[in-house]
C-alpha cells in the first residue's frame, strides 16, 4: 500500500483569501478512509513564496508558488 | 482546484497572472470549485462561461453583470451548485459543504459519513443554546 498517487487538491491562496475557506478543504479532504489510507493530497498554492495573509491575519507560509505547482 | 473568495477582490480581478494560472489550471482539473466570491476569479478568468455558478449571499446580480456568460445561479435559493467539473457556494461555513459534496463526488457516500461525524458537522446543525445553572 505504498506510493499510490493521490488525487490533488491546490486551494489557491492570496491576500486577503476568507482563512474558513481554505480550512473547509483541508479538513474535509486530509481525513483517511476506513483501512486508514490517505486518499489526498492537500496543498495550498500561490503566486508568490513568501507568505500570504487571510482576511482575519492568519499567515500561510508553507506554500507552493505558481511555477513548482 | 479550490478558489475561495477574498475581501481585496478588486486587486485579484485585475491580478492577470492568478487569472492566467485559473485558467491554465482549470485545463487540468478533474474539478474545480469557487466559494463566495471566488466565482468572481472564475467569471473572470472565463473558465465558467456557459457553466451554473454560484456565488456568495446578495452578490448574484454583480456577479451576472460582470460575467454575462456564466449562467448565474440565485443565492436565495441554492448553497451548493455542482455543474459538470464546476462546484460553486455561498463560501464561509457553506464551504464545508460544498468539500462535502465534492468528497463525496470523489470518494463515494461512505466517506463524507465518516468525516461528518470527524468534524462533528451534525452538531453544528442539532445545537441549541443552553446553559448549565448551579
Amino acid at each position: 500500500m505504498k506510493e499510490k498517487k493521490l488525487r490533488h487538491i491546490g486551494v489557491l491562496i492570496f491576500d486577503g483569501f476568507l482563512a474558513n475557506e481554505m480550512t473547509a478543504p483541508f479538513d474535509v479532504f486530509t481525513k483517511k478512509d476506513s483501512s486508514g489510507s490517505q486518499l489526498f493530497e492537500v496543498s495550498l498554492i500561490a503566486k508568490q513564496i513568501d507568505s500570504v495573509s487571510s482576511e482575519e491575519g492568519i499567515r500561510y507560509c508553507r506554500i507552493i508558488p505558481f511555477p513548482m505547482f | 482546484m479550490i478558489v475561495p473568495s477574498s475581501v481585496q477582490l478588486e486587486a485579484q480581478v485585475k491580478d492577470q497572472e492568478l487569472i492566467r494560472f485559473i485558467r491554465e489550471q482549470n485545463e487540468q482539473t478533474e474539478y474545480t470549485a469557487s466559494h463566495c466570491a471566488g466565482a468572481f476569479l472564475l467569471g473572470e478568468s472565463g473558465v465558467a462561461d456557459g457553466s451554473r455558478l454560484v456565488t456568495y449571499c446578495g452578490g448574484s446580480e454583480s456577479l451576472q453583470k460582470a460575467y454575462p456568460k456564466v449562467l448565474v445561479q440565485d443565492d436565495t435559493l441554492y448553497s451548493v451548485v455542482q455543474d459538470g467539473k464546476f462546484i460553486s457556494s455561498n463560501g464561509n461555513l457553506v464551504s464545508y459543504l460544498a468539500s462535502l459534496d465534492l468528497l463525496e463526488k470523489m470518494a463515494g457516500k461512505f466517506q463524507r459519513q465518516r468525516v461528518e461525524e470527524e468534524l462533528l458537522i451534525h452538531k453544528l446543525i442539532e445545537h441549541e443554546y443552553s446553559e448549565l445553572h448551579h
